[in-house]
């Protein structure tokens, strides 16, 4: 399994660096070679500059006032006291802020509703933490000392809390106007659903929870904003992955023309999607630095982040397969109950329609009927989180295809190998419209199972350990990447008359190492030593647009509009060179720094002679402008499906329920690889993400709304010593949604992961487990497990029915 | 998570640490590893006026053996415990909590006299302290005096420790046979607070016989507390199968813990500090057998 491993470090950096030979072979590209990440030394050396360390003239803090209720009514707000200290700037309520407009919302359609979401609370308070005053201090001690004296009066009021309880017509409404609280109803259905129901030899049933969790990165979110009012530029820094949206989505709720405000997303410790959406604080801190003409900056603490930063999963899921006895899946109705928090945000409508869509997995069936409501609670909004919509179908169908094994009794890998997409089948189109244009499941399954061995190695463990218990699990997995046709990314590449390469892009990388995969492929393409190449991002004024930052689609998207730009000024300078090496442009060779033909390679001319040549009108071909500048957006026009399939072993300890992940094994066809050493590493944050999820994770409330762990020492991250080993390795089928041949690896492991771990801790539950198992399956959950297994052990046949249970 | 505004005094000595204290009576607080103390401010929980800083009193720092008493400073951070052989030879109980305190930071911070002090009822060192029945010496403005562990744990975050006092020492008295100790922490995490965490210290005499036993329980009540019935039901004995069972009986049965909605209810509680008094009884004397 170590086969991605055993290239890493074989030094491509310093090969490239020998003394130029006479005659240059041609080399192997950068693109494939694990080369180590060109950022660290920077961030590693304590001189990364994140937002925490944005220092402006007259600089002010600023701290919310939250709303210790889930649901209440705004009774009574007065803010003298705190502006009585000497310290405070300015205290602003939602009366204060003239002329802002509200949070963005979806547009109304059918079954469809948008909500009205203030910056700050005007009336009613419908998340807990929810903003009803903003205040602005000297320091940011004094800011907290002056929140506390702001002084607010609310009535509680009933809070929403279970997303099913709430579609019921005594719950209380999130949003008077939104009946049941169903703020979204969409139906699909596709091939002849009730035939193929009606023609199975059974059904099978199966509802889960997939809990609601919270993305945690290591950097809780931040604003600043300065305003100039000579210009009337204003400038935010902002945590966000998605910068150009944000300076479009500011200007529409400052009334300041776009042209007027800068992004700048600076170094970001981690995302996982909870920095895509704009937030209140991005409009609040930007109202007051124009409003007070000075700078002003808020940093989210951990305890708000967990609060008020957005939380990712929080579906209800019910899964119905009609199966023949052999078990072929001929059609699938599924149903999700989406817990979307307190308003109608596009996050999280789209979210589980993602999981609706993607919902048959790798698996060959077109009858299929989806129901999503998405409904609202009084929690905070729901968005995404690393998969966003795709764990939450993997989990499902995962969970559920192991169900039916269990039903038939027949081998969970037998079951999904029945239903697979033959590879023949691909291009493939889903029963959602979906065309997956490469994959191949039974590969990437045979190939797992051949080089971890796991089979024997848990008979082996069995064996040697025969009164503890032992779990293997499966999943195997696909998702959907390279969103989409609207939503392109850009890039920028120049080269400085000393043959310096720069490049812009667009989106905004947050720990992924993409200045490493982009300065590979800038490399190859220009043949340039990697270190004579920079990168510069996350500044709108940088690109004039570009999408953001998730959903696995860098390396597809932006990678292929660095690479279509560097082609371009490629083009131009073959031209310059041709004229100055009166060569033809077309056989030109640009490597080691040198351009040549392949005809006469002992005649060459230096990278950057050529460079200086395009800033000179008087050398260049006629026609040709001077200087070395191109831009692409690029939106692909199909999306990209990675696939693979991943095994985790596990251990269970009988007397306690505590679950110990032992090895994990995964084989994932991603399409090309960029830089294996940042794909591995995407692998194991990913997997640690999703055994997160399966074993410790979740956002818990009470019944009045409160989070009880509103803290890291409560709310429970997994840490490297409870990690397994991840042994990972790849096959490749080949995609064409991108010339790069990418198709994604950022959510891979988040994905595959949390199924796979679950199904494991199932299997080492035994063959008469009791009934389907929730997250995470923390010890008192299997515990329980165990224990109802014992009880029932004698009544062994009756526990197949297991299946049918509720979430 | 900024601290209501505080001011700050680094002390050199007890005597001068007791003086700064009471000067300024409650509005004082005592800093050590800050472990708990500064999470707390952050959180503005606790917003004392001053910090009297302990952390330079180098008289606090040691680990002292003289014959048949241990003597560990207030000061000594886990890290300290947990690498002491000094500490492993009499009373391994001791270092085998402090290797499971959070993760290596904490431990590198964390004293054993802050975490008496704090005296929370999921803190680890509570229950090594009482199974090996440590006696606390305290210094207060006029007097010290000493106050045995079984005294100490008053109510969750209150210890016996009076307005204006410190913590100085923690006295272990050595049993004399053959010893063995343990402590099992049953966790969703490494590094989390407890489930259930059982402290056990055991001596055997030279028939075989349990000649001490000292069991220290973790996060089942509102302090850390002893199972008294449990430690009986082993004391004088030779600690079979059977023995073992009955006492890890006789700890389920004596504990009443409350629900945790994070970390487990009160009836997975109780089920899991019979296997944990169990294991820990084993280990302990597994530990005893071949010292
Ligand atoms: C991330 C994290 C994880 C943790 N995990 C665990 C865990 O798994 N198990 C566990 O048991 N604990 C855990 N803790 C708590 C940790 O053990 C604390 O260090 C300990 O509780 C306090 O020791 P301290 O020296 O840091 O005390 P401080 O925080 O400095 O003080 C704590 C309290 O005791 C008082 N005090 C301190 N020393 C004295 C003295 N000599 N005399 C009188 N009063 C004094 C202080 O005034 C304060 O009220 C964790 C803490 C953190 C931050």
């Amino acid at each position: 399994m170590a086969s991605a491993q055993q290239t890493i470090g074989s030094g491509m950096a310093t090969r490239r660096k020998k003394p130029k030979t006479p005659l240059p072979k041609p080399t192997q590209g950068l693109v494939g070679q694990p080369l180590k990440r060109v950022e660290d030394h920077r961030l590693l050396t304590g001189q990364g500059k994140f937002l925490g360390d944005i220092r402006l003239p007259g600089l002010s803090y600023a701290t919310f006032v939250r709303s210790p209720y889930a649901r209440a009514r705004l009774k009574h707000l007065n803010s003298v006291a705190a502006l009585s200290l000497p310290t405070t700037v300015a205290v602003f309520t939602a009366n204060d802020l003239i002329g802002l407009g509200d949070m963005p919302t979806v547009e109304e359609a059918p079954e469809k509703y948008p909500t009205k979401r203030p910056v700050l609370v005007q009336d009613e308070v419908r998340y807990l933490g929810e903003a009803v005053a903003l205040v602005i201090s000297t320091d940011p001690y004094a800011a907290e000392d002056a929140a506390e004296l702001v002084d607010v009066s609310y009535e509680p009021l009933e809070p929403v809390v279970d997303p099913v309880k709430a579609m019921l017509p005594d719950s209380p409404r999130v949003h008077e106007h939104i009946p049941n609280n169903i703020a979204y109803h969409l139906k699909t259905e596709s091939g002849d659903v009730e035939r193929a129901f009606s023609c199975s030899d059974g059904v099978l049933t199966l509802e889960l929870e997939n809990q609601r969790v919270s993305p945690t990165p290591l950097e809780p979110r931040g604003v600043a904003a300065s305003y100039d009012p000579g210009s009337s530029n204003l400038t935010v820094w902002s945590t966000t992955q998605d910068p150009h949206s944000l300076r479009g989505i500011l200007s529409a709720g400052l009334g300041l023309p776009e042209a007027k405000i800068t992004v700048i997303a600076p170094d970001m410790g981690g995302a996982f999607g909870q920095k895509i959406s704009v937030y209140p604080e991005d409009f609040a801190i930007a109202f007051a630095a124009i409003r007070l003409r000075r700078p002003v900056k808020w940093l989210e603490s951990r305890r708000e982040n967990l609060l008020v930063g957005t939380h990712g999963r929080g579906q209800v899921q019910r899964i119905e397969l009609a199966h023949t006895n052999d078990g072929r899946v001929l059609g699938v109705k599924a149903k999700i109950v989406s817990d979307g928090g307190a308003y109608s945000t596009s996050g999280a409508f789209e979210i589980p329609e993602l999981t609706c869509a993607m919902v048959t997995g790798v698996y060959d069936v077109q009858d299929v009927r989806t129901e999503l409501y998405s409904v609202l609670t009084n929690k905070v909004p729901q968005d995404a989180y690393r998969g966003a919509g795709r764990p939450e179908a993997c989990y499902l169908i995962e969970r559920a295809i192991n169900a039916l094994a269990k039903k038939l009794r027949l081998d969970p890998l037998e079951v999904r190998r029945k239903n697979f997409i033959p590879s023949s089948k691909y291009p493939y189109r889903t029963a959602s419209g979906y065309t997956y244009d490469s994959g191949d499941s039974h590969l990437a399954l045979s190939t797992l199972l051949e080089r971890s061995q796991v089979h024997s190695r848990l008979t082996e463990l069995r064996k040697s350990f025969p009164d503890r218990l032992f779990g293997l699990g499966f999943s195997t997995w696909t998702e959907i990447t390279s969103f989409g046709p609207d939503f392109p990314q850009t890039a920028a590449v120049s080269v400085t008359k000393e043959g310096e390469v720069l490049v812009a892009i667009g989106g905004h990388p947050h720990g992924q190492g993409h200045f490493t995969s982009m300065v590979q492929i800038v490399s190859d393409e220009l043949g340039v030593d990697p270190g004579s190449i920079s990168i510069a991002e996350g500044d709108t004024r940088l690109l004039p647009w570009s999408s953001l930052t998730a959903g696995s689609r860098s390396a597809a998207l932006t990678g292929t509009a660095v690479l279509l730009s560097a082609r371009k000024i490629k083009g131009k300078m073959s031209v310059i060179a041709a004229k100055l090496l009166k060569d033809n442009p077309s056989e030109l060779v640009f490597e080691r720094g040198q351009i040549y033909s392949m005809a006469k390679p002992e005649r060459r001319i230096a990278f950057k002679e050529v460079a200086s040549a395009a800033y000179l009108p008087s050398k260049l071909p006629e026609g040709l402008e001077p200087t070395l500048y191109e831009y692409t957006a690029y939106a692909p026009s199909n999306y990209a499906f990675p696939s693979g399939a991943h095994a985790a072993v596990v251990e269970i300890d009988p007397e306690t329920g505590a679950v110990r992940p032992l090895e994990y094994y995964a084989v994932d066809d991603v399409g090309r690889v960029i830089n294996p050493l940042l794909a591995e590493g995407q692998v194991h944050g990913g997997v640690a993400q999703g055994l997160g999820q399966a074993l410790l994770e979740k956002v818990v409330y009470d019944r009045s709304g409160q989070l009880l762990n509103a803290g890291l020492g409560d709310y429970c991250l997994p840490s490297t010593t409870d990690m397994p080993r991840i042994n990972w390795s790849r096959i490749e089928t080949v995609t064409y949604a991108n010339i790069l041949g990418v198709k994604g690896i950022g959510e891979a492991g988040t994905i595959a992961a949390t199924p796979a771990l679950v199904n494991a801790v199932e299997d080492a539950l035994g063959a008469a487990g009791g009934e389907p198992l929730g997250m995470p399956l923390l010890p008192e959950l299997v515990w329980k497990s165990l224990s109802s297994k014992s009880r029932t052990a004698t009544a062994s046949s009756s526990a197949h029915e297991g299946d049918r249970a509720s979430g | 998570m900024y601290p209501s505004k505080f001011d700050y005094v680094r002390v050199q000595s007890v005597e001068e640490a007791v003086r700064v204290l009471g000067e300024h009576g409650e509005e004082a607080r005592v800093l050590a590893g800050g472990h708990s103390l500064i999470p707390l401010m952050k959180l503005r929980v606790l917003r004392p006026k001053y910090l009297i800083d302990i952390g330079g009193i180098q008289g606090l720092k040691y680990i002292r053996r003289d014959k048949n008493t241990l003597r560990i400073g207030a000061l000594t951070t886990y890290f300290e415990l947990e690498n002491s052989l000094e500490v492993s030879r009499t009373h391994q109980v001791i270092a085998s909590g402090a290797s499971v305190v959070g993760d290596p930071q904490v431990r590198n911070w964390g004293t054993i006299g802050g975490s008496l002090s704090h005296c929370d009822p999921s803190g680890d060192m509570g229950s090594c302290v009482l199974a090996a029945r440590g006696l606390m010496h305290v210094r207060g403005p006029s007097e010290t005096r000493t106050v045995e562990s079984d005294n100490w744990f008053v109510d969750t975050f209150q210890s016996a420790l009076r307005q204006g006092e410190i913590l100085e020492e923690i006295e272990f008295q050595v049993p004399p046979g053959k010893l063995g100790g343990a402590y099992l922490k049953l966790e969703r995490k490494s590094g989390d607070y407890a489930i259930v965490g059982v402290a056990v210290s055991l001596a055997l005499d030279s028939s075989g016989k349990c000649s001490y036993a000292g069991i220290g329980l973790t996060s089942v009540g509102a302090t850390n507390l002893r199972a008294k019935n449990a430690e009986n039901a082993i004391l004088g004995k030779i600690p079979t199968k059977e023995v073992i069972s009955e006492a890890s009986e006789e700890a389920f049965k004596e504990v009443t813990p409350s629900d945790d909605p994070l970390r487990g209810s009160a009836e997975y509680k109780k089920e899991m500090v019979r296997v944990y008094v169990r294991r820990g009884l084993e280990k302990a004397l597994e530990a005893a057998r071949s010292s």
